[in-house]
């Protein structure tokens, strides 16, 4: 029974996490034992647990240990499907930082403090943010400033600002810089009149260029620096004033895209009522425990998966719709939508070192069931992808498939060719049903009553083409 | 696990703390005027 490494665990040497015949585990070293045995003794893990904010474990034998150091062995509950800060929304982003500074200041309460601050501590499970790194917690200094205030600023506190201030497109550059956005980045596209607000000017223009003066300084200024001192109340004000600068923050999703498309479709009302029946019969013979949603937009479909008990993965390429999903499920304290910014024309690659400590979209899977609503337009006709290719796709993804064909005269597909010099070929239903039957086989399909779309139910062939 | 801090964001962090502790002086500072002056005021009239 041989223990296998998790890629994106490998840092941090007071532990790691494992899986042992496909069973998580969390190996804390004896280098750590004081640090976590104060962490559990403090009672903070009893309330970080009862409040639903960090992921709870329970205790595994120490045989299961994966290397001769193990202190303790601990298995944690698994968080149902792994997202990152790249992929989410404003304000999914904006609620794992308020989350981040919740347990630091309730862990200062306690004589303990967070040792890092990156958002990838943080997943997002049963409908919110939640904190997954047991390891995080080392004993409290009295005197020493907060170790996470960089990561925390670049993590959280410049990628918002940037999408509340700038473009909320700007939270991509979470995927290309794997510590969090560089401060002198954010300070150099932020507006000028962010330095009007005390908060931004303190936590990310001054603290930029305080990088930035201190960076080439000789080794004894940063011995010095070390010994800088921060009486706890002055440091639990200072996390209250970088808690209400983010919570200043703000973005509306009003102009964006797709935003207001459930509201403008190209449906009646009895052809939408009809698809919903049919979405939800479809699901029903299925009987996902895990559902794929692409192109979820707010996720009115996917409500209708959890509404049956699936789990649901809510993915949109487009930011305002899965920031409303997001409010949307915040709001009614929904469990089973998680909903994801991803755009399917370039899913989220596998990064980081040697390209194993994020995984790729695809590789996240597999789904038992994957929605295809009102999407196959935007793949082919807008994004060039051929059928057969996008067949192929589903097919890596899901055994049963629920995708909606939208014909080329249909007037949303038509807003997309509408300026072309050349129709565009290969699209029509003739083709998509032979490049999905090489992959799939259809069980049901029916037309939507006052319209030329098509709804298809589709199991995967057993032998892949 | 331990990250390096950044000499940098220790040191903001000690003059930030002040130039907070400042600003809530100078707004407790400003609402005590006010109260005051208001409280003046009705007497007065």
């Amino acid at each position: 029974m041989s223990a296998e490494s998790v890629a994106a665990s490998y840092r941090d040497p007071s532990g790691f996490v494992y899986r042992r015949e496909g069973v998580l585990y969390r190996q804390i070293n004896h280098s750590f034992r004081d640090s976590f045995d104060h962490f559990i003794k403090s009672g903070l893990y009893d309330e970080l647990v009862a409040d639903e904010l960090l992921v709870p474990h329970s205790d595994a034998d120490r045989s299961l240990a994966a290397t001769d150091d193990a202190y303790r062995v601990i298995q944690p509950r698994v968080v149902p499907f792994i997202s990152y800060p790249y992929e989410w929304a404003f304000s999914q982003l904006k609620d794992a930082a308020l989350l981040t500074l919740d347990i630091q200041r309730r862990a200062l309460k306690r004589g303990l403090v967070l040792r890092d601050a990156t958002a990838y501590n943080v997943q997002m499970a049963d409908g919110r943010p939640v904190f997954i790194d047991t390891l995080s917690f080392g004993r409290y200094t009295e005197g020493e400033p907060w170790v996470g205030y960089r990561q925390f600023c670049q993590h959280f506190l410049a990628p918002l600002a940037l999408m509340a201030r700038r473009d909320v497109r700007l939270g991509m550059l979470h995927a290309q810089f794997s510590d969090g956005v560089p401060l002198d980045l954010a300070s150099t596209l932020l507006d000028l009149r962010s330095r009007a607000n005390l908060g931004l000017l303190l936590h990310l223009h001054l603290h930029a260029r305080a990088q930035r003066k201190y960076a080439d300084r000789p080794a004894e200024s940063a011995v010095q620096a070390r010994r800088a001192r921060l009486e706890r109340p002055a440091l639990e004000r200072l996390l209250d004033h970088l808690g209400s600068t983010i919570a200043g923050l703000s973005w509306n999703p009003a102009g964006s895209e797709w935003a207001g498309y459930e509201q403008d479709n190209s449906y009646t009302e009895r052809s939408l009522t009809e698809k919903e029946t049919l979405v939800r019969d479809f699901l029903a013979r299925v009987g996902p425990k895990v559902t794929w949603d692409l192109g979820a937009n707010t996720g009115n479909f996917s409500r209708i998966a959890a509404g049956l008990g699936s789990r649901v993965l809510a993915v949109d390429g487009d930011p305002g719709a899965v920031e409303l999903n997001y409010l949307r499920g915040k709001r009614a304290g929904e469990r089973n939508v998680i909903p994801l910014l991803v755009d399917l024309l370039n899913p989220s690659p596998a990064s980081g070192w040697a390209n194993e400590e994020r995984t790729a979209l695809r590789d996240r899977g597999p789904a038992d069931a994957v929605l295809a609503l009102a999407l196959i337009h935007h793949l082919t006709l807008s994004g060039n992808v051929p059928l057969p290719k996008v067949a192929a796709f589903f097919a890596e993804l899901a055994d049963s498939l629920i995708i909606e064909w939208v014909p080329l005269q249909d007037p949303q597909s038509q807003r997309l060719v509408v300026s072309r010099r050349e129709p565009p070929h290969a699209y029509t239903i003739e083709n998509f049903e032979a490049a999905f039957a090489r992959h799939f086989e259809t069980l049901d399909s029916r037309q939507l009553e006052g319209s030329e779309r098509r709804l298809y139910l589709m199991a995967r062939k057993r032998t892949r083409a | 696990m331990y990250i390096d801090p950044g000499t940098g964001s220790l040191i903001i962090q000690v003059v930030g703390a002040t130039l907070v502790a400042i600003t809530a002086s100078v707004k407790g500072l400003r609402q005590a005027v006010g109260s005051l002056i208001s409280r003046l005021w009705r007497r007065e009239r």
